[in-house]
């Protein structure tokens, strides 16, 4: 029998301290008279490294302000300029963040940019949303183009495309920066980066196939953190590897930090709802339901050993692959993690993913015999969540797996 | 010779009754291909020797809609699902699937399994336009479909034919961009919902027919004298303006349409396609070319310039913004056009409006409360 367990996670403590470092390192970089980027969570990250230039993840920033409750005040900034309560709450947050009259706190001021990276991987909004701000400051955009994945498989064609561009973006780096290209240093930065691709492969594969899991892949929402800003630092190596021994020992000891008996194992599509993260794994627990996977973390779960490697862990991004290619990497899940049935949050603000989402889940209930629910939310507007309308979702759900374990 | 009254009526007829040349183009043997927005290229299914249609969706909302997409996506694309899920493209022996924007590319991925027997050609265009490695990803994207297109059709797209189909689409580029400014100067003759059906015949009608009609056209138009509008002027700008009541709203309140930024109307025609060594070069350089729409990457953000330098050389009193509910380039453009127009002094009414033919009370206190503020303001 697992024993649930409480833990002071180290790890957890070291990434936090490191992840402070990362904005504090930005803020004074930028008083020391540096360029300071901004850019999206799968642009080539790598890049930044090999010349030292500090930058800041939007949509990172923007989901710690909204797990600090300040989403609603930046969302209704954004919306007076203009922007539509329809539109990316991460961008409405970030875009309010940037017009904000008075210091934010928690460690989460951040300068405005001087350069901006867009990756088209996740989202064609990025596109937009960056166009913007490169109009307001007047600032330089790369932009990293990945083409949609509209095959069962990676084409060639599309990844060349993507090869090829780095080549461009060094360049635009070199004249930002002031500095030369480092070929040896990207190598080494890359090694890191496909290293820690890895580690967090292994780790959501500890959580999602040990049965009952050492813990709740809520967990991965955190040490995701460190993926998107620091990917290619010896720091999140050093924080994954440390995560990665805690686990391991929970499951040689036959302990977990999931609260509850694990009951059901379910799989859960879409970003999470930063603004009830708390209210969401509460609920679950309190059901016995552990969410032991999700593709969302997936993201940043790809291992790679070479450019093209890295290339296509950037073309593996959610919204960057068509229908074949998301079935294909949510049913290896779903089959090795043993699920029980899925939960889609229906994000409001996150077209791209939502507008699949229902085709996918159908393909899948339909392939593993598996029960889904959706439940209206978003990533980070609380406005938009209804927690009444979670818990209905989720006790249907959970009497369906009920009625198909007896 | 026509008259321009028989000439409008023919393009409203082919405006309003986009299937039926479809079905023209079928008895005459001929196969058809459906290009979605935005910016398929239809001068390759015309040198494949095929007819392309453009699809815009449309029609009532059933409801079916609702198994591919949430109730918050645009009605462009909920329309499109809906018409292939009820039969109404079936006729269509191909359909090209732009991946512009979000919603496109996830329309393209659920058309292939909403109905598999439909063969959808997926055009994944680059968004970056103006570097050699872009440029290279397009030209690679643009034979492919080309492939596609010549398995269609049974044979494969010459050089020749291409060449040829370019210059076709030009003479109908070079028209359309004639009858903007003409329409602007004879508003009495070229009403919003007859200016309109001249953009929107184009989307279905054979091009050489269209482009006849509108030369005709441009040359009955020229012939008559400039005519002095005294009411309140404005642009249109969006995706697409297709609701005929409220383009009936406008002319309730005394206001005359006299150019757009539209991506179904004057941004497709806006340059001719340069005349390359290698065609396939020229389509390139066609996307290159296109400025100051929402769905083609533009940091510097030309849109709301481009509106401003059209206001002032039509003489425009304003700017109408339609944007289609649920579009989110259309939405980011928004506050960017604010600034930019309320720094040149031009007024900009920003509606959110439906592909579909609705208009709401609201959408016509407000076209009224414009026109007013207009007005007043002389």
């Amino acid at each position: 029998m697992t024993t649930s367990v409480k833990v002071h996670s180290k790890a957890r403590e070291r990434m936090r301290e490191f992840m402070g470092d990362i904005y504090a390192e930005v803020r004074a970089a930028k008083a020391a008279g540096e360029p300071i980027g901004y850019s999206t969570s799968n642009f080539a990250k790598e890049l930044f490294d090999v010349f030292d230039l500090k930058v800041v993840y939007p949509e990172n920033h923007a989901a710690a302000v909204a797990a600090k409750k300040g989403a609603v005040a930046f969302c209704e900034k954004a919306e007076a300029l203009g922007y539509s309560a329809d539109l990316c709450s991460y961008a409405r947050i970030s875009i309010g963040f940037d017009e904000r009259d008075e210091d934010f706190g928690h460690g989460l001021d951040i300068p405005a940019p001087d350069f901006l990276c867009v990756g088209n991987n996740i989202c064609s909004t990025v596109n937009k949303w960056y166009e913007n701000l490169a109009w307001k400051y007047d600032i330089p955009l790369l932009m990293l183009d990945v083409p949609y994945g509209t095959k069962a498989d990676f084409e060639p064609e599309k990844l060349d495309y993507v090869q090829e561009q780095l080549q461009g973006i060094v360049e635009q780096l070199e004249k930002i920066s002031g500095k030369k290209f480092d070929h040896l240093k990207f190598q080494e930065i890359m090694e890191t980066s496909g290293e820690n691709g890895r580690l967090f492969c292994e780790i959501m594969d500890l959580i999602g196939q040990t049965n009952p899991a050492p813990a709740s892949a809520f967990d991965e929402y955190n040490f995701m953190g460190p993926m998107i800003i620091a990917r290619g630092k010896k720091e999140t190596t050093e924080v994954l590897r440390m995560y990665l021994d805690e686990l391991r020992e929970r499951v040689g000891n036959d302990t977990t930090t999931f609260p509850n008996e694990e009951k059901y194992r379910i799989f859960w599509d879409g970003l999470c709802c930063w603004p009830y993260l708390r209210q969401n794994s509460t609920s679950l627990a309190d059901k016995g339901i552990n969410m032991v996977g999700t593709p969302y973390t997936g993201d940043y779960g790809v291992g790679f050993d070479d450019l093209r490697g890295m290339c296509i862990n950037y073309a593996s991004t959610n919204n960057a692959k068509g229908l074949e290619l998301t079935l294909r990497s949510r049913s290896s899940m779903l089959e090795r993690y043993q699920c029980d049935g899925i939960l889609c949050n229906v994000m409001r603000s996150c077209k791209p993913w939502v507008g699949i989402m229902f085709e996918t889940q159908r393909q899948l209930a339909t392939k593993h015999g598996l029960p889904y629910t959706t439940f209206d939310a978003d990533q980070a507007d609380p406005r938009v969540f209804s927690e009444a309308q979670f818990e209905t979702r989720l006790q249907g759900l959970k009497e369906v797996m009920e009625a198909r374990k007896a | 010779m026509a008259t321009i009254e028989e000439i409008l009526a023919q393009l409203e007829e082919a405006a309003r009754n986009p299937m039926a040349a479809v079905t023209q183009a079928k008895e005459e043997g001929k196969k058809v291909v459906g290009c979605v927005p935005y910016f398929a290229p239809m001068e390759l299914v015309h040198a494949a020797g095929m007819h392309p249609v453009e699809l815009w969706g449309g029609g009532k909302i059933t409801g079916t809609g609702s198994s591919y997409y949430p109730a918050f996506y645009c009605s462009v694309l909920f329309t499109l699902i809906e018409r292939a899920l009820d039969g109404t493209y079936d006729d269509l022996d191909a359909v090209i699937v732009p991946t512009t924007c979000d919603g496109l590319r996830n329309l393209e991925e659920n058309w292939k399994f909403a109905r598999p027997d439909a063969n959808i050609i997926d055009f994944v265009q680059s968004v970056v336009r103006d570097t050699p490695e872009a440029n290279r990803y397009f030209r690679n994207q643009l034979k492919y479909v080309a492939g596609r297109l010549g398995e269609v059709a049974g044979a494969p797209v010459t050089e020749r034919a291409l060449r040829e189909s370019i210059e076709v689409y030009n003479r109908q580029r070079q028209a359309m961009r004639a009858f903007s400014e003409l329409a602007a100067q004879h508003v009495d003759v070229v009403g919003p919902k007859a200016r309109q059906a001249v953009f929107a015949a184009a989307r279905s009608m054979a091009v050489e027919t269209h482009t006849g009609l509108v030369e005709q056209l441009n040359a009955e138009l020229e012939a008559l004298p400039v005519f002095e509008f005294k009411g309140v002027k404005v642009l249109l700008t969006g995706i697409m303006v297709d609701s005929l009541p409220l383009l009936d709203m406008l002319v309730k309140n005394d206001i005359a349409v006299v150019g757009d930024l539209t991506v179904s109307e004057s941004a497709r025609y806006a340059t001719d396609i340069p005349g390359k060594v290698d065609p396939y070069d020229s389509l390139v350089a066609a996307w290159k070319d296109v400025k100051g729409v929402s769905v083609a990457l533009d940091p510097k953000k030309l849109r709301g310039d481009m509106l401003v330098d059209l206001a002032r050389e039509r003489g425009a009193d304003g700017v109408i913004a339609c944007i289609v509910k649920f579009c989110e380039p259309e939405e980011f453009d928004v506050p960017v056009m604010k600034v930019q127009m309320e720094r040149a002094g031009i007024p900009l009414l920003v509606l959110e409006v439906e592909s579909q033919d609705a208009a709401s009370e609201q959408v016509s206190t407000r076209i009224q409360a414009f026109a007013e503020m207009i007005d007043m303001a002389r």
